[in-house]
């Protein structure tokens, strides 16, 4: 666990900055871990984007200041933020009051995620073999099958917060299995990406054959699959397109660093409903074996459940300590930080629907005339106007509640997030969550999500 | 930091090394509405080290790691554990770089940018959004950053360079009646003089104006003008058409002398398309690539014809093409029709235009050149005139509908993009009312 020696260090750096400004806290981060990716042609083991530094945080009661860095000396660290400290109380307007920070309930513990097979514990050439073994059999499982990708990844993240209340470390390790195939028809291309990434050991990094078998035969329909012709369908959302809408509609909308900014409408929804009564949404780090999951946030916020949407009603957003401290909203655990080297932001973790009472099978054979839509790829969300845009590659024909076979691609879903989801009349029981996804706040910041829930039907307007 | 790496890898039986250090200084400051919410430095160093090995039968081993002076102390360990992981994998073998000729001189760097110019910066935003009618600050975020590098191997090479950009992110709020909008933008320079955060204010306030008036589109299929924000990324699938990397993958499969676009009667205008890393002051500009490439103007595709394959050291060696160096600014060649006429080109038949200039995210699938995207700024042009549409999609596949376009004969250098300053497209599809 965490070296007991650095947080002595970053304490005592903490204590003697509130000597002049009134909180100080200190984040160390630490990323490690191995990649291995393996197509036909080309191998690669490398390192999985590894990090290390530290980021000091000042408040001067009116303004944030940080200082971060991956080189430092004790001595320098500390000449370099006195003289931060000192300048950020000139920044100080008089004719502001200042405010304190809560620098929250005391705690001092250290965290560590289960598993069974510990990555470390398996040699490199084990899990080039791994990779290798499940890119050899989607190589194999169609004629036409031009390339496949296979990624097996591990990850180990280690953080070291200290402020005055807290002394906290945690120590997650990650795997991702993602697998990519690629199969040809004539100058056409069907690509289908699927893994799984979760916090843990190996055990979880399983991607099973018939799957593969599954995404090859997809892979080798969207080759030849058509346009859809634009309009309003009956759709049914198969759990990985229902959790980009989740993260969308109300993940997005609901982070409060957006409501300091007054560019979230879902604040003036807070206690109105926004959906249909059977939907239910929640955003939960606590989750800690799903790869958004943590302990406590990059801002010592210890994890815990947000209900976003209850039956239907709006509950309340996720905060950084920046706009809880502004708006003296009570903390969730959402202050995340794409590295030591960035900002700290109101962020999703694991957000997903709740689960509902209909079968997968129910809820298809209730359609008349409609699409089932899956793999979904990505998604874009307009917290001011409530637009929301998710992107996928698979609309399959439904005809009086049976599947056809007829497949359109790509197809893009928009709308009006409240229409869209007052529109949901059948939630699945099949709730899942899909850690493959990565979410940036706009088009950076990039930190580690998952987004789940189980089949919806709905209405929506697809092109 | 270098020094020591370099002699400890000098030390090694090896086939050969590479070292890309870079050391980045960035201030940044974040104001929502007008206050200042938080103001940050960052200073990072780090050596990302690749080490090759020859092996049996003729195969390459190849592994990296990174040293940042946190983990120095670690440097033997992790050469160790590189090299066993080298020993592992079996790659076709390709050869680093010599020493290259002399290095263009593109501007990259200006000198005196720092935490001053985020001071002035956050004054120019505050006074140019008070310019506008309608309109506020939502957020802004300014990120100045100086960034050295440097790039050394096992042959002699040694290069380097200092590059500066500009970046802000700024929200506007536009309210007409109950009714308010949002308009995002993003702008990166690298030069203040290039930094026109008054001329990026004054277009975004008329998109976040315009928005409040908007309604959807029409659904359809409808000649549509593409210009602005779509133009950084609507090029893409070209680009990996003439990727050597996607060509050894067996993820694309296009020869030299084929067509980008499908087979068909072209219509309009043909594509031509470069490769420039020489363009003074553009973001996509850089002195050498990763392999140490010096980078000028290629021209990858002609008349929609591809001529060159995009490849760097190691892909040009593996398909045995010449070395282009890696992707610098994308540069497209002009039409012959002023852009003002492409969005005219309603009152001559009488038909609808769309001309759209922002979207939720547009981004063309790279493999098969399909795009769907939501509308976030755009308007409908009719013969008895025009209004703002926002909101419903666009969609189409490039390779296809590239066979009937229209360039505009001006060009705008955008960040990466140097390109025809709109493109017409006679028949994409529309999903609205």
């Amino acid at each position: 666990m965490a070296d007991r020696n650095l947080k002595d260090q970053l304490s005592e750096l903490v204590a003697h900055l509130e000597k002049t400004v009134p909180y100080a806290a200190a984040l160390h981060k630490q990323k490690s871990g191995t990649r291995v990716s393996v197509n036909r042609v080309q191998e690669s083991v490398d390192p999985e984007d590894p990090s290390e530094g530290l980021v000091v945080t000042l408040w001067n009661g009116q303004n944030f200041y940080e200082y971060a860095t991956n080189k430092w000396t004790w001595t320098d660290l500390k000449s370099t933020l006195t003289g931060l400290a000192k300048l950020s109380l000139k920044s100080l307007d008089k004719n502001q009051p200042a405010k304190p920070v809560d620098p929250g309930t005391p705690l001092e513990k250290d965290f560590q995620t289960a598993f069974e097979i510990d990555p470390n514990a398996r040699s490199l050439k084990e899990k080039l073999d791994l990779a290798r073994d499940r890119m050899n059999k989607a190589l194999a499982a169609g004629p036409n099958v031009a390339n496949a990708i296979s990624v097996l990844g591990d990850t180990t993240s280690e953080d070291v917060f200290v402020n005055r209340a807290k002394r906290m470390s945690q120590r997650i390790t990650r795997v991702d299995a993602i697998l990519v195939v690629f199969v040809a028809d004539g100058q056409r291309m069907g690509e289908v990406h699927n893994g799984v990434s979760k916090n843990g050991g190996l055990e979880k990094a399983v991607i099973s054959d018939e799957e593969i078998t599954k995404m090859v035969a997809d892979a080798a329909v969207l080759a030849k699959a058509e346009r859809l012709a634009p309009g309003l369908y009956d759709v049914v959302t198969d759990p990985e397109w229902s959790g980009i809408i989740a993260h969308e509609c109300f993940g997005h909308g609901m982070e409060t660093d957006l409501y300091v900014r007054q560019r979230a409408l879902s604040r003036s929804y807070i206690g109105k409903p926004v959906a249909s009564s059977i939907v239910n949404m929640f955003d939960d780090p606590s989750l800690i074996d799903e790869a958004g999951g943590f302990f406590f946030d990059d801002e010592g916020q210890p994890s815990s459940r947000t209900h976003i949407i209850k039956d239907g009603v709006l509950q309340r957003g996720l905060t950084d300590l920046a706009s809880a401290n502004a708006l003296n909203l009570t903390r969730s655990a959402n202050g995340r930080r794409e590295s030591f080297a960035r900002k700290a932001y109101a962020r999703m973790t694991n957000t997903f629907f709740d689960n509902g009472r209909h079968s997968a099978a129910e809820i298809i054979a209730s359609v008349e005339k409609g699409l089932y839509l899956r793999h979904a790829t990505n998604g874009m969300e307009d917290p001011q106007a409530w637009g929301i845009q998710v992107e996928g590659l698979w609309a399959e024909e439904i005809k009086q509640g049976k599947l056809t076979g007829k497949v359109y691609s790509p197809v893009i879903m928009t709308g009006f997030v409240p229409e869209l989801l007052k529109s949901i009349s059948m939630v699945g029981n099949d709730r899942w969550i899909s850690g493959l996804g990565m979410c940036g706040k706009g088009h950076k910041e990039w930190v580690k999500n998952t987004t789940g829930g189980p089949h919806l039907k709905m209405k929506a307007r697809l092109a | 930091m270098i020094k020591k790496i370099t002699e400890s890898l000098k030390k090694q039986n090896l086939s050969g090394w590479q070292i890309r250090w870079a050391r980045k200084k960035s201030h940044q400051s974040f104001i929502a509405l007008t206050q200042l919410e938080c103001r940050r430095m960052v200073e990072t160093e780090a050596c990302v080290i690749s080490i090759y090995k020859k092996k049996p039968a003729g195969k390459l081993g190849m592994a990296s790691f990174k040293i940042t002076p946190a983990n120095l102390e670690n440097f033997e360990k992790e050469f160790e554990r590189a090299l066993f992981a080298a020993g592992l994998v079996n790659n076709q073998p390709f050869e680093l770089p010599d020493q290259p000729g002399k290095l263009s001189g593109v501007l990259l760097h200006e000198d005196g940018l720092g935490e001053d110019t985020l001071a002035a910066c956050e004054e120019r935003i505050r006074a140019a959004v008070a310019m506008e009618k309608q309109v506020r600050l939502s957020a802004a975020e300014f990120f100045v950053d100086e960034i050295e590098s440097r790039l050394m191997n096992h042959k002699g090479l040694d290069v380097s360079q200092m590059e500066t950009l500009l970046q802000t992110e700024f929200i506007l709020l536009a309210r007409a009646g109950e009714r308010e909008n949002e308009y995002i933008n993003r702008t990166t320079r690298r030069f203040l003089k290039d930094f026109d955060l008054e001329a990026e204010i004054a277009q975004s306030s008329r998109f976040a104006r315009d928005a409040t008036a908007a309604a959807l589109p029409r659904t359809g299929n409808f000649p549509v003008v593409l210009s602005d924000e779509p133009l950084d990324q609507l090029f893409n699938p070209l680009v990996a058409r003439a990727s050597a990397r996607l060509k050894y993958n067996k993820m694309m499969n296009m020869d030299l002398g084929g067509s980008v676009v499908d087979a068909g009667p072209l219509k309009g205008d043909g594509i031509t398309l470069w490769s420039n890393g020489g363009i003074d002051r553009a973001v996509g500009s850089t002195r050498f690539d990763t392999y140490g490439t010096p980078l000028g103007r290629v021209c990858l595709i002609e008349n929609n014809i591809l001529k060159t394959y995009l490849a760097d050291k190691r892909y040009a060696d593996y398909l045995s093409v010449p070395v282009t160096g890696e992707l610098g600014n994308i540069e497209v060649g002009e039409g012959s029709v002023p852009f003002k006429s492409l969005l005219d080109f309603s009152r001559g038949n009488g038909k609808t235009v769309y001309h759209l200039q922002a979207f939720s995210a547009f981004e063309p699938n790279a493999i098969t050149g399909a795009f769907s995207a939501e509308i976030r700024a755009g308007y409908e042009i009719t013969p008895n005139g025009t209004r703002p549409v926002k909101g419903g999609s666009v969609s189409g596949v490039l390779q296809r509908d590239l066979l009937d376009c229209r360039l505009s004969k001006e060009r705008v250098q955008r960040e990466r993009v140097l390109a025809p300053q709109g493109i017409l497209f006679s028949n994409l599809t529309i999903a609205g009312n």
